[in-house]
């Protein structure tokens, strides 16, 4: 093995930051974000990110049922927040 | 169709992308340039740890001004064994015995086996230090000088010639460098301290007391070593599969602390390896700064929690640097979590939520030692359930939340609960539950530890 899975894990994650990054600063030349829509949509993608290392984590330690709730406890408001903000960013003033 | 205006803000949007690249890259670049030897990771793993880790100058639990030095006779195992007491003698000699269940995971011929291979090397290389016997095998009091070798073979002599260390961080760094080699995976060294030392040796096969007088050397300093215990093993607790977890455990602490007190009369000084005899584990091991006192009446260290076993080397050496007692919220934490205490099935772990200066579960109290602020547990009724399930238990280390494989996901949290108030300590016992850490009597545990499934044997 090359990598160990929590190496892979971290590199992924770094990749996904910088494309979230990217994603975050496209959005905001497109439709400019003021702080309210910005930190929700920052905070939804820092719940995704941490849902993913979470959950992921939780499978390379053998503990399938934390990285279910995982998802649930992270996952599930990271939804929400990327929704809500992406849906206040994108509506059409 | 696209406009003039357009392409110029495409254009430009390419333009930006292509900029907010390259100094993403410059400030990689220079932040990699800025840590060159460390992981950034690692470096703020070092840093968050001194906001939580607290070092101390002084023993961290309140001492009663009588307290008295506790008699090995008075522990549970030199009571049972010894047959000072005999109905709970009658109970001991029934531990262990031969009795399989093939339809009960956990329970069957080949957890028997392990159970018993792994407490192998402790049974044949120190036999009876289980129950605390001293001067046994490797754990052995001899001190012998070089011309009492008995052939060329016989590694463990103290050498006439003294080394003497330049400086006492020396000394500490290469004990502590040896140990690891030797495989503790913890090692901390306190000052010897009469008042963890039991008053008297007992040695339960023959009811014999020993006094220190008899010791070969009068002890200056104490190595503690720990020696972890495997995660996915002692998440099959109780069954006769966790005793491969502590009896591997016991196994490597002989192995350990015995190449230890080699070193160490090879480097002329004096050493005996001891397991759970001279002297009380726990509270070496808080002095060695390995770790805080917990509720289930087990050291918990930062990285393991409870799960390790701890054998100590006493030595005269005493040009050493000693380490101090730490703090990170355990004692905090033990007050509001009590897990262990839920799922211990002979109820012997208090839950009063205040540690005392004395006993609180209501029974029979000469196992415990009074004046030291702790939860007191009810050794005897541990011990008397050891018996009827035939196995050592070990639900008070699984449960508890601090027994966590070594992921970074943990530390964290570890991190945020040792630095916030009560309520959160609440909070994360809950999410502990939920999240389906610490069960016990979990035949999927089992099951697991079992499986062929993605492991590897052969080095591909």
């Amino acid at each position: 093995m090359i990598f160990s899975g929590i190496e892979l894990l971290f590199f992924i994650l770094g990749f996904i930051s910088c494309l979230a990054m990217l994603g975050l600063i496209s959005l905001n030349m497109k439709s400019r974000l003021d702080w309210k829509k910005g930190s929700i949509i920052g905070l939804g993608a820092f719940l995704l990110l941490f849902c993913i290392a979470w959950s992921v984590s939780s499978v390379l330690e053998g503990e399938p049922r934390a990285a279910s709730m995982g998802i649930v406890v992270f996952g599930m408001p990271a939804l929400i927040l990327l929704t809500l903000g992406l849906r206040m960013a994108l509506k059409k003033s | 169709m696209a406009t003039e205006k357009d392409k110029t803000k495409a254009a430009f949007g390419r333009r930006e992308f292509l900029k907010i690249g390259s100094a993403g890259a410059v400030l990689g670049a220079a932040g990699i340039a800025a840590i060159p030897h460390k992981a950034a990771g690692e470096v703020l793993d070092k840093e968050t740890k001194k906001a939580v880790i607290k070092p101390l100058e002084d023993f961290p639990v309140k001492i009663s001004p009588d307290y008295k030095r506790f008699s090995q006779r008075n522990t549970v195992f030199s009571r049972a064994v010894g047959g000072i007491d005999p109905a709970l003698a009658a109970k001991a000699r029934t531990f262990e015995r031969f009795e399989t269940d093939e339809s009960r995971p956990g329970f069957t011929r080949i957890d028997w086996a392990l159970h018993h291979g792994s407490w192998a090397i402790e049974h044949a290389a120190t036999p009876g230090s289980k129950f605390g016997m001293p001067n046994t095998g490797w754990y052995s009091w001899q001190q012998n000088l070089p011309e009492q070798r008995t052939n060329f073979l016989d590694l463990n002599y103290v050498n006439h010639e003294r080394h003497e260390f330049t400086t006492k961080a020396e000394a500490s760094a290469v004990i502590k460098r040896a140990a690891r080699h030797f495989k503790a995976d913890l090692v901390g060294i306190a000052p010897r301290n009469k008042m963890w030392d039991y008053d008297k040796h007992f040695v339960a096969l023959n009811g014999q007391e020993i006094g220190w007088e008899e010791f070969p050397f009068k002890p200056k300093s104490v190595i503690v070593i720990g020696v972890e215990m495997d995660y996915e093993n002692m998440a099959t607790a109780p069954s006769y599969t966790v005793e491969g977890a502590i009896g591997e455990g016991y196994s490597q602490m002989a192995v350990t602390a015995f190449q230890l007190s080699v070193f160490l009369k090879n480097l002329g000084y004096k050493a005996v390896a001891t397991g759970n005899d001279m002297g009380m584990s726990v509270p070496y091991g808080i002095a060695a700064g390995l770790g805080e006192g917990g509720r289930n009446g087990l050291l918990i260290n930062y990285k393991y929690g409870p799960r390790f076993r701890i054998a100590k080397v006493y030595t005269d050496m005493d040009f050493v640097e000693y380490d101090k007692p730490v703090k990170f919220g355990v004692r905090e934490f033990c007050k509001r979590c009590q897990r262990c205490a839920d799922a211990c099935p002979s109820k012997s772990i208090p839950k009063n939520v205040e540690p005392t200066m004395k006993p609180t579960h209501g029974g029979e109290t000469w196992f415990n030692n009074p004046g030291v602020e702790k939860w007191y547990i009810n050794a005897k009724t541990c011990f008397e359930y050891w018996c009827e399930g035939n196995n050592s238990c070990a639900s008070c280390i699984t449960s508890c939340p601090y027994n966590k494989p070594d992921f970074w996901h943990h530390k964290l949290v570890d991190k945020v609960s040792a630095l916030m108030p009560g309520p959160v300590h609440s909070f994360m016992r809950e999410m502990d539950i939920v999240f389906g850490y610490g069960d016990t009597f979990d035949e999927k545990a089992v099951k697991k530890f079992w499986a062929d499934k993605d492991r590897e044997y052969n080095g591909y």
